[in-house]
């Protein structure tokens, strides 16, 4: 009896096994990130209809902290978001052990090749020359 | 591979459309993310990045954009309705058809309210 206990706590508890993380946090991330992507909206979609987003306005968005810090959390809670729901995705329709290791593998390496493509892409601005509106 | 398979069949009550849905947005916004990342990290230069920006300002891809938040309101709306039927009791026998179409009709409003601005800028 004591055994077979110990057998399942070990089999589930502090695993990471049983997925409930996962579950819950994507309830935490959507939230957050409900937040976030009206930011975004409002900043990108909302705040000068019929004007086209130049590089100079963007770069200089983006050459402030604040707005880095931004972009930054946004996009790791929608690609942690996005790639969980694809795990969801594979749970309830790839059967197979095989393809599921293999799909779960090639999108936590999507992930990671995202998230350092963000990095990349994010951290270089600073402050062009001629400021922000040359 | 032993799996479980429901014996029933689907049912096409709002709950389930409101389900399927969000399936399917989801991938397209996890979709849609990789595009959009992809793209805009390949624009490092002004005049690639500038001309780009011409490109996606036409009426087409401002149909699209429009398209777009559909897309996002409707899973950002459906997604708190998930958190109230997994947290807030929103899913008792007695509530829930009607919850899914409170839901729908919020995220319709807020479709509205943002379209109408995206909608003048096809106008510019």
């Amino acid at each position: 009896m004591a055994t077979a206990i110990r057998g399942f706590i070990d089999r589930y508890n502090g695993s990471g096994k049983t997925g409930a993380f996962n579950w819950f946090f994507q309830r935490i991330s959507g939230v957050i990130l409900l937040v976030l992507i009206v930011g975004h909206f409002y900043i990108e979609h909302f705040y000068a209809p019929g004007t086209i987003p130049t590089y100079n306005v963007v770069a200089g968005r983006l050459a402030s902290l604040g707005w880095k810090l931004f972009d930054l959390t946004f996009v790791i809670f929608a690609l942690w978001h996005g790639i969980n729901g694809i795990f969801e995705f594979i749970d309830d329709y790839v059967h197979s052990n095989g393809w599921r290791l293999f799909l779960r593998a090639l999108f936590w390496f999507v992930g990671i090749l995202y998230l350092v493509l963000a990095l990349l892409t994010i951290l270089p601005f600073s402050v062009p020359q001629g400021g922000i509106n040359g | 591979m032993a799996y479980y398979r429901p014996p029933a069949k689907y049912r096409w009550h709002a709950g389930f459309v409101a389900w399927l849905l969000h399936r399917i947005t989801g991938l397209l916004l996890i979709l849609y993310l990789f595009l959009h990342e992809w793209l805009i990290s390949s624009l490092q230069s002004k005049s690639s990045f500038d001309s780009a920006m011409a490109v996606v300002s036409s009426p087409l891809f401002k149909l699209l954009e429009i398209g777009l938040w559909a897309v996002v309101i409707y899973h950002a709306v459906n997604g708190i309705r998930v958190v109230f039927v997994n947290f807030f009791h929103a899913a008792e026998r007695s509530n829930y058809n009607i919850n899914v179409w409170v839901f729908w009709i919020i995220a319709a409003i807020l479709f509205v309210i943002g379209a109408i601005p995206m909608a003048k800028g096809l106008f510019y």
